[in-house]
């Protein structure tokens, strides 16, 4: 893991915490409550890799249409 | 126009496409013929039984896909490979994951007047349900307005942005993550509107050599690797 996954996963966990226990992420088939997300950003590459890659492509595109 | 509505609920993501697929029933009211063929009756004999009935009609699915299939409330696909010409002569508009990939391009090459689909897997949040919502169903309803596909799949990606934006807003910032990604894995494939090619070099040799259905094959068994014997993404 590098320090960017590190600076987003940090970030993420912060968030998370916040959300209700019914909370829900669907992905395909899969569903990830907010702690099962947190678990598998920190166990499985894969997700993790999916989800700090649209955490950039998600800031970097506010950031180039100015909006915050 | 009239439109065959299959919507499946096999698991808890399907509940909320189906409520969905219900809410697009409702807003399409008297502009569009519709057949629903929801949960038991969302299987491949009915839908293949009803696409022949009317050779016309658009093929409208709400969830569960894979690359070269889309599911059914049995769990087996109800379009797939095999009886991918049905959707020749037909405009086709699918909210499943993946599907856009091989079927979407398949369909195109039978004659399909327009495949909408997403080429990667679908996601979403339970605390924007209603946003997502309006984002799945958006582009359909604006066709109903008499829009041409180009114009509903330009609109419909530029609905999404507002969508996302106002997520951020409201401080969902994972919401706004998933549909950004499903904003970009949203394509329309028909003449006039986007024609696909092959993009992975690799993929395209296979299909020069061997064909669609030898890709999809291989495609398949990737999946079956990467999802541990899932059949669907």
């Amino acid at each position: 893991m590098d320090d960017k996954d590190k600076i987003i996963l940090d970030a993420a966990k912060k968030y998370l915490n916040g959300h209700p226990p019914d909370f829900k992420l669907f992905r395909g088939r899969k569903s990830y409550t907010a702690q099962q997300i947190i678990e598998e950003l920190e166990k499985d590459q894969k997700f993790r890799a999916w989800f700090v890659e649209n955490v950039l492509r998600l800031s970097t595109e506010l950031f180039l249409r100015g909006k915050t | 126009m009239k439109g065959i509505l299959v919507a499946p609920r096999i698991d808890d993501v399907t509940e909320y496409s189906l409520k969905w697929a219900q809410t697009l029933k409702e807003n399409i009211g008297k502009r569009m013929e519709s057949v629903p063929l929801f949960l038991a009756d969302a299987v491949r004999d009915k839908v293949e039984e009803a696409l022949t009935q009317d050779p016309g009609a658009m093929l409208i699915h709400y969830d569960h896909g894979d690359e070269d299939r889309v599911i059914g409330q049995d769990g087996n696909p109800v379009i797939d490979l095999e009886n991918v010409s049905l959707l020749g002569g037909r405009e086709s508009y699918n909210m499943n994951c993946l599907s856009g990939k091989t079927l979407g391009k398949a369909a195109y090459k039978k004659g399909c007047l327009a495949y909408w689909g997403y080429v990667e897997v679908v996601s979403f949040t339970s605390d924007a349900e209603q946003d997502f919502c309006d984002a799945f169903n958006y582009g359909l309803l604006l066709r109903l307005e008499g829009k041409s596909w180009k114009e509903c799949l330009d609109a419909a990606k530029a609905r999404m942005t507002e969508i996302v934006d106002d997520l951020v807003k409201r401080g969902n910032g994972l919401a706004a993550m998933c549909l950004r990604e499903d904003r970009d894995a949203l394509h329309c494939w028909g003449n006039g509107i986007e024609e696909p090619t092959e993009e992975c070099l690799v993929s395209r040799f296979i299909v020069f050599l061997a064909g669609y259905k030898t890709l999809s094959k291989l495609r398949e068994i990737r999946c079956y690797v990467a999802h541990r014997g899932a059949t669907s993404c």
